[in-house]
């Protein structure tokens, strides 16, 4: 437990800090949220890559001589209006999700981490240009923006990616902004500034590496987020359209159906709280891993 | 450049201004410091926190913090070339490959994500991008083994805190010397660590700078760290030298007021009547100095200078004559510094 003492005393502001001061497995090992995260979040992969292996039926086979069938054998979350197997489309919906989901963070995390980077390293006129345009988009409800732009560049794959990641970045930028702040002011920065390091190689060296714990933490909890939004966005009707499977537009179109057939709606509602709540799970617990001051 | 017989100074300091810009308003951190530096010789700026030591150091590299620092005048000579005339983009070909720098806390200058061997092989690559790998290693265990870090193969994979205070600030010292400098910055490097520790890391650089001829600039405030390291020692006061002398000379005859009490407070022995009188009060306001010698409203000597104009006009580096007589000229700045003892003091050759 030496290594663990040594960890915590060498705890400066920003979450983190020595990152291998103990071997990673240890800290993540134990913790119930991590396991439970990852447990739910394996399904959802699991179910995503193994879809058409598993599923009963194309997800988009109609099958008119069986509409609205409530789940019973042959089709275990029932059909739809069309006859399409539930099950099938809740399978191949998850790897809508998980890739609208994944793209979306990527997008968001490059546009979020540069931004911030380049605010807190430089600070000065950048700083302030970059904040102000993150208050900008803070001000706005994440929702609300997204519904925006989805409807200005109207509905489809493309927009819901672009809407997610302009409504992803702000928060990101600000924490990445803060981390970079706070690690720029320890004296190793100024240390390799005096050997001769370049901003680019301070940047990428010394910076980023410090920063990686929280901006971890931030994908992981980021990922059940834009999850959930393509789900609102696809709910709205703005996202992804018809025949793809997505779970939000599943609840969107089985709604009309709710006093009818409920398992329409009931499915891939699980589906999206499952992978959700996986990621926040996962989130949350990488958290407590990483942060020392969260530590005991 | 300058015709001299002496060879020129490595790095030639010469009415160094900075500045800090604050609310409260400017502060005159460094205000006219000048100082040269040759092969080999080491020059220990002394003075208490907040004398613009640090500001010194930094803005001879160009590290000063910007904002809130700005360097506003003077020059730094660096092998003739004036650093402080060099392009932005030029200063990391300078730092650490011509003058490279120590910092206080061991701790804080090592990245605390990367192992000992990545830090030290990154100061190399700094100034040799293309360098093979095999080659990088055997200038990192090289640096290392200068620095005097036992066993160096084995620290390579190790991380900062695996590592002891004193030994953290050997792998600093490997960094700083891994790109085979001209002059060596070190700023407190032996504050944070324990005496034993200390002692240890004031051999190696006085071993470094007999066999790796490397010019020194020590700051400190520990004058024991001084009459053990330093050839020259330059007393600073609210942004300016107020004496410089050779080591033994200062120690002998210091005539500052203000080094006096700073040798007496080292000594731990209080004259008369109670404890370090000389020292009392606080470091001057650099953004409002007083009027006339700065050190005047602590001066020990402040009743008793009736007729001396210290509370109006501000006394000038001035060299003094061997017998303790005061010179007539002030001295140009940077000009034979190498013996020379010179004093800012409107005291000096009074009787007292």
């Amino acid at each position: 437990m030496a290594t663990r003492a040594a960890a915590g005393s060498g705890a400066g502001p920003g979450v983190g800090r020595p990152l291998r001061a103990r071997p990673w497995g240890r800290r993540f090992v134990g913790n119930p949220m991590i396991a439970a995260g990852l447990t739910l979040l394996a399904i959802v992969t699991a179910a995503a890559l193994a879809a058409p292996l598993v599923a009963p039926a194309h997800p988009d086979e109609l099958s008119l001589g069986e509409t609205l069938r409530p789940p019973g054998p042959g089709h275990p979350f029932g059909t739809d209006y069309y006859g399409r197997d539930v099950l099938a489309r809740v399978l191949f919906g998850a790897r809508v999700s998980l890739l609208v989901g994944l793209s979306a963070q990527v997008a968001t995390l490059v546009v979020g981490v540069t931004l911030g980077v380049l605010a807190g390293y430089f600070g000065g006129w950048v700083d302030f240009l970059v904040m102000r345009a993150v208050d900008v988009f803070l001000a706005l409800p994440d929702l609300l923006l997204a519904i925006g732009i989805a409807a200005a560049l109207g509905p489809g794959l493309v927009s819901v990616l672009a809407a997610l990641a302009l409504v992803g970045w702000p928060g990101l930028c600000r924490l990445v902004r803060a981390e970079v702040r706070a690690v720029v002011e320890r004296d190793f920065i100024q240390a390799a500034r005096a050997v001769g390091a370049g901003r680019g190689w301070i940047v990428m060296r010394h910076v980023l590496p410090n920063v990686t714990a929280p901006i971890v933490i931030a994908t992981s909890t980021g990922m059940g987020s834009r999850i959930m939004q393509e789900a609102s966005l696809s709910f709205l009707g703005l996202g992804i359209q018809p025949p793809m499977a997505s779970w939000g537009a599943m609840v969107h179109f089985g709604l009309r159906w709710l006093s009818r057939a409920p398992w329409l709606v009931i499915f891939p509602g699980l589906a999206i709280a499952a992978a959700v709540l996986g990621f926040n799970l996962l989130g949350d617990g990488l958290r407590d891993a990483l942060d020392p001051r969260l530590r005991d | 450049m300058r015709m001299t017989a002496v060879e020129p100074a490595l790095l030639e300091v010469r009415d160094l201004r900075a500045e800090y810009r604050t609310p409260r308003g400017r502060i005159r951190a460094v205000d006219g410091v000048s100082f040269s530096l040759r092969e080999g010789r080491s020059l220990a700026i002394v003075g208490e926190s907040g004398s613009g030591k640090t500001a010194t150091a930094l803005a001879l590299l160009r590290l000063l913090p910007d904002p809130p620092g700005r360097i506003t005048g003077g020059s730094v000579l660096y092998r003739g070339r004036d650093l402080l005339e060099l392009e932005p983009e030029e200063m990391p070909g300078v730092r650490g490959r011509e003058i490279a720098m120590v910092f206080q806390e061991p701790g804080g200058a090592l990245n605390p994500v990367m192992t000992v061997g990545r830090q030290v092989a990154e100061a190399v690559l700094a100034h040799e991008p293309g360098l093979p790998p095999s080659q990088v290693r055997r200038r990192v265990i090289e640096a290392l083994i200068q620095a005097g870090v036992p066993s160096p193969e084995r620290r390579l994979g190790q991380y900062p805190h695996e590592l002891s205070g004193g030994l953290k600030q050997r792998v600093v010292i490997a960094m700083a010397l891994a790109c085979r400098p001209a002059v060596l910055v070190a700023d407190e490097p032996t504050t944070a660590l324990d005496v034993t520790v200390q002692a240890r890391l004031l051999d190696l650089f006085a071993y470094l700078q007999s066999r790796l001829g490397l010019a020194l600039l020590l700051i400190t405030h520990d004058l024991g760290v001084v009459a053990r390291t330093a050839d020259r020692v330059a007393v600073m006061y609210a942004g300016r030298f107020v004496e410089t002398a050779p080591v033994g000379e200062f120690f002998r005859r210091p005539l500052h007021p203000y080094s006096r009490g700073l040798i007496e407070a080292a000594r731990l022995t209080p004259t008369g009547g109670g404890a370090l009188k000389v020292t009392e009060g606080g470091a001057v306001d650099l953004a409002h100095p007083p009027p006339g010698c700065r050190f005047a409203p602590r001066c020990r000597f402040g009743r008793t200078a009736a007729g001396r104009p210290c509370r109006e006009a501000e006394p000038a580096l001035t060299p003094v004559g061997r017998r303790g007589g005061r010179a007539g000229r002030p001295a140009a700045a940077g000009e034979g510094e190498v013996e020379e003892h010179l004093v800012a003091c409107f005291l000096v050759g009074e009787d007292r």
